[in-house]
């Protein structure tokens, strides 16, 4: 299975990266949205994938009876995927702006309003 | 004590408060520093202790000397200034950044621990330049603000690496620790850190060849200047040198380094003091070369070479201070400070004049003011010097001779003779004006006459602090005319002399040696000036290079640049394993892969961008399934809600964005997919070489022990995010609602044409 | 979007939901679930609420701005922290209190309950802010 997810995770980071690289501003929020599933996948498959083993305490245990699926980097995924909503709404709002000013979604021609 | 701390603090009430007050306030703080005794254990406040960083305060005999000078001091300028630019809008802003630049210079001068000095020092820099720039508006100002700030900047960052590197030899940034730290001489970093330390300090005190900055610091408001350039700023190099006197003094290469550029600056800054006209300039010059006579001293490092530093620190002080005040005020009645143009304003400025003949008279080292010991003292310093004595004293010799010229054209010429034609309109400034040069005055006036009472015993526990172990300073008006005394008295002679003789000279000296010295002593100033324009030019060349502004440029290269960094790291190890093992794999397992696969590859090509929001949302599904499946039910259930809220926002949004248009040529989507292509590559294989379970196994261990008994809950992943962790979902929640705020803002804060719609 | 079934049904669901948002968010602390996930669903279910009826019948059910939401979340989220300060530990370092109630239950009260409470106002308030500001958008 590790190897399907690394093959996945990589198809993933490709796509997302060709998106970033695409010159309309809506395909680089697509990229980026693909690029952050990508990252979450791969802290997910690094920390070893297991079934069936939630981190979870049974009823009458007092700790986590081994084998479990890691809770550390779960802890950290979840705040990724929150924090990457939040991303993703500010670049698409922002995104949204910046057209309603400018006019255009190309992100080439942006460069001449930099200053 | 306390109240160096939170001088800062008070500027806040300044801008309602007139000069007098503030003055008052300082004065008051000075009379606390007055009647706090000083001693050799510092205070400590810890501060950073993990680096070593405590607020120490070190309010020994040196401590103690500098507090007063600078508050002492302080407090007339802040008179002064008020009366110097009484009416003037910008004055609660000079108060302001006076109070500040105070505390921070009290901070260097009390300051126990090297950091704690460096920050101090820093500070003063910055609030100095605010200072320099004060008339903002004027091209020159600014130009002469920058210009100290980024030769006093450079000096700082030489400084830090020094302090950093002496920390390193020593194991302590503690001045005392540093002093008794066995073998610090004999270190390898020794001479590095030296270098370094004294490249900063000389920076700061304007030592040849980075003198060219206090000159033209000189745009300042004279008060400013006054402050800065003649009791504060500028001696911080100085005391940062004493400080570390027992710690790194008493090499050869110390003193070598000391001794040849304090030297070469006291020559050149008496000596080009004389052939300037403008007051202000003069009076810097001169200060260039009382510097450098004071890091001279410290170098020679003798304990009659220290007792003349402590002496001549405090008489400079003084006097200078004073001068500059005078300076001020003429310029102030007569609205001129060309020397050949000044004259016979004694009768209309009858205070000022006695101001700056006392202050003048101390300068020149006359019989009985505070100038005459400070110079007696460093002859004797000089004759016993342990190598080079004579060359010191030749150049001592010449350089307060050059300062006696020197003050009579400051301050004895201008109020002699003819009255000038401007002189009709010369009168008293104000109180303000007076009251700081007089003041100063009698001290010099005070201080000589009475051998330094009250002061003699500060001066030597100042001089104590410096050479490490206290010893006695004679601070005597007349010590009788034997041995070496005897010969500093003879050279007193001389340099009132050879003084008198370059002052009758003045004039044919201007115009002769004018154009060749200028030349030599302006040449560091263009090496700046070439450096400057150089560093801007090589910067905009650069920044038009990589800044084109394009970021499917900027991307493409940091991802270039991040596969080849990785993939030679990843070449470079040694147990490289890739293990390619389908393993036990399931049915609808492959089913979710694929259509995260057959989504995503939708999203990239779809035409329509509803589409490619869909095939987004379902590629979240998959995410959500495998997080699902391998024993994530939190992620599952964050993921899943979140992806709805994302489709719907991005439908909302897209909703007012255009459609897709066929902007890149086919060249440009064959080299993006190509990056792209490598790029996901790469990521494979990390995920495949670290697949071996690389995460730090005794953290989970530890949570998924204690998360029941300490955390009183059976979701491991909870009770990290919410209890042990907690601070970190604290920090991730404050960027959820910073970025609420940001998104309202965009959304709600229209163009005002927009407005209304 | 002017639907009958849809505004009937979600006058029912949005009580339904956001009572099991306040569920998941306490049963959190012991089964999936928590502030984030519970933050989440309500402000789905709100969201359906303003796209059923319209955003400003939201706003006015919210009584609050959805930013003050969020702030408010952030407080309890510091205050939170405090006790433990108070008892000379580290900032956020968690106070349990064990309420037994008559019957053999008992219920565990801690500072990491606010604080996940916290989270939950934050996450609702940001979501609602981002989503109700942009749908407001539309109408123009």
């Amino acid at each position: 299975m590790n190897t399907v997810m690394a093959l996945l995770i990589g198809m993933l980071y490709a796509s997302g990266m060709y998106m970033v690289l695409r010159r309309s501003m809506v395909k680089l929020i697509i990229g980026l949205a693909l690029l952050s599933h990508a990252a979450n996948l791969l802290i997910f498959t690094m920390a070893t994938l297991r079934r069936d083993r939630p981190p979870l305490i049974d009823e009458g245990e007092t700790a986590l009876a081994a084998p479990y699926a890691d809770p550390v980097p779960q802890a950290l995924i979840l705040t990724a995927i929150v924090i990457g909503f939040a991303v993703s709404a500010f670049a698409a709002i922002m995104i949204y702006r910046v057209y309603q000013t400018t006019g255009t979604d190309d992100l080439d021609q942006l460069h001449t309003t930099d200053s | 004590m306390v109240l160096a701390v939170i001088a800062p603090a008070l500027h806040r009430v300044a801008p309602e408060h007139t000069g007098r007050v503030l003055a008052l306030a300082v004065a008051a703080l000075f009379s606390v520093f007055a009647l706090t005794p000083h001693e050799a254990a510092p205070l400590v406040y810890a501060w950073a202790p993990s680096l070593d960083l405590h607020v120490s305060l070190l309010f020994d005999g040196l401590g103690k000397l500098m507090a007063l000078i600078v508050s002492g001091i302080g407090s007339l300028i802040l008179l002064y200034a008020n009366g110097y630019l009484h009416g003037d809008a910008r004055l609660p802003r000079l108060y302001a950044t006076l109070l500040a630049f105070m505390g921070a210079m009290l901070g260097v001068v009390l300051g126990g621990n090297l950091l704690f000095i460096f920050v101090c020092w820093e500070l003063t820099s910055v609030t100095s330049f605010i200072l320099i720039g004060f008339d903002h508006e004027r091209p020159a100002a600014r130009a002469a603000a920058l210009q100290a700030l980024l030769v006093t900047g450079a000096g700082g960052l030489c400084l830090l690496a020094g302090v950093i590197l002496l920390g390193q030899a020593a194991g302590s940034y503690e001045l005392g620790a540093l002093a008794s730290a066995p073998g610090l001489r004999e270190h390898g970093l020794y001479v590095p850190a030296l270098l370094l330390i004294l490249a900063g300090a000389f920076t700061k005190s304007a030592q040849v060849p980075f003198h060219f900055w206090l000159p033209g610091a000189m745009e300042a408001p004279t008060p400013i200047s006054a402050y800065l350039h003649s009791a504060t700023m500028v001696k911080a190099g100085v005391v940062l040198l004493a400080r570390l006197n027992p710690a790194l003094g008493g090499t050869e290469l110390w003193f070598g380094m000391l001794c040849g550029f304090g030297g070469a600056t006291m020559l050149l800054g008496n000596l080009g003091s004389l052939l300037l006209t403008d007051l202000k300039r003069v009076l810097a010059y001169s200060t260039v070369g009382m510097l450098g006579t004071l890091v001279l001293l410290i170098g020679i490092g003798t304990q009659a070479a220290l007792a003349a530093c402590v002496t001549m620190l405090l008489a400079h002080a003084l006097y200078k201070g004073a001068l500059f005040m005078v300076a001020g005020g003429v310029d102030h009645a007569v609205h001129t400070r060309d020397t050949t143009r000044l004259s016979g304003l004694g009768r209309a400025m009858p205070i000022t004049w006695a101001a700056a003949s006392m202050a003048a008279l101390s300068c020149m080292g006359v019989l009985p003011l505070l100038g005459f010991i400070a110079k007696e003292k460093s002859y004797v310093a000089a004759l016993g010097a342990p190598e080079f004595a004579l060359w010191i004293v030749a150049a001592s010799l010449v350089a307060s001779a050059a300062a006696f010229a020197m003050a009579a054209i400051v301050g004895v010429r201008p109020f002699m003779g003819r009255p000038m034609e401007q002189g009709a309109h010369a009168h008293e400034g104000s109180f303000d004006l007076w009251l700081g040069p007089m003041l100063l005055g009698v001290c010099s006036l005070w201080l000589g006459a009475t051998a330094g009472w009250p002061m003699a015993e500060l001066l030597e526990a100042a001089a104590g602090s410096i050479y490490g172990s206290e010893f006695e300073v004679a601070l005597k008006l007349w010590a009788g005319t034997e041995g070496v005394y005897g010969q500093a008295l003879l050279l007193s002679g001389a340099t009132v002399a050879i003084g008198a003789f370059l002052f009758a000279l003045r004039a044919p000296l201007r115009s002769l040696a004018g154009g060749l010295s200028f030349a030599t002593a302006l040449a560091p100033q263009r090496v700046y000036q070439l450096l400057y324009d150089g560093s801007l030019g090589v910067a905009a060349q650069i920044t038009r290079r990589v800044q084109n502004g394009l970021l499917n440029s900027y991307v493409r290269t940091v991802v270039l640049t991040l596969v080849g960094i990785s993939l030679w790291s990843l070449w470079r190890q040694p147990h490289l394993v890739v293990s390619f093992s389908v393993g036990e794999i399931r049915t609808y397992e492959i089913g979710i892969v694929a259509l995260i696969l057959v989504s995503c590859l939708v999203a990239v090509r779809s035409e329509s961008r509803m589409a490619a929001i869909v095939a987004l949302g379902v590629a979240g599904l998959g995410v959500t399934l495998v997080f699902a499946l391998f024993s994530g039910p939190d992620l599952a259930m964050t993921q899943i809600m979140v992806e709805t809220l994302t489709v719907l926002l991005f439908v909302l949004v897209f909703y007012h964005l255009p459609q897709y248009a066929r902007l890149s040529s086919s060249f440009e989507r064959v080299r993006d997919l190509v990056v792209s292509l490598i790029f996901g590559g790469l990521m494979t294989l990390l995920v495949l070489a670290a697949s071996t379970d690389i995460l730090d196994a005794p953290l989970s261990e530890f949570y998924a022990q204690n998360s029941l008994i300490k955390g009183h809950g059976r979701n491991v992943v909870n009770v990290i995010l919410v209890d042990f962790r907690a601070l970190d979902t604290l920090g991730e929640i404050t960027v959820l609602a910073a970025a609420a705020i940001g998104v309202v803002a965009m959304l709600r804060l229209k163009p005002a044409h927009k407005e209304g719609a | 979007m002017n639907s009958l079934i849809l505004r009937t049904t979600t006058g029912f669901l949005l009580s339904l939901l956001v009572l099991f948002s306040v569920y998941l968010m306490l049963r959190g602390h012991n089964a999936p679930g928590g502030g984030f996930i519970g933050g989440l669903t309500a402000t789905a279910a709100l969201t359906l609420y303003a796209f059923a009826f319209d955003v400003a019948t939201v706003r006015k059910m919210l009584r609050i701005d959805p930013l003050s939401v969020a702030g408010l979340g952030l407080v309890l989220a510091l205050v939170s922290g405090l006790p433990g300060m108070l008892g000379g530990d580290a900032f956020l370092t968690s106070r349990w209190a064990v309420l037994a109630l008559p019957g053999g239950t008992e219920i565990h009260l801690g500072t990491p309950l606010l604080f996940d409470f916290g989270v939950y106002l934050v996450v609702i308030g940001v979501g609602c802010a981002v989503l109700l500001t942009m749908a407001e958008e539309r109408g123009e």
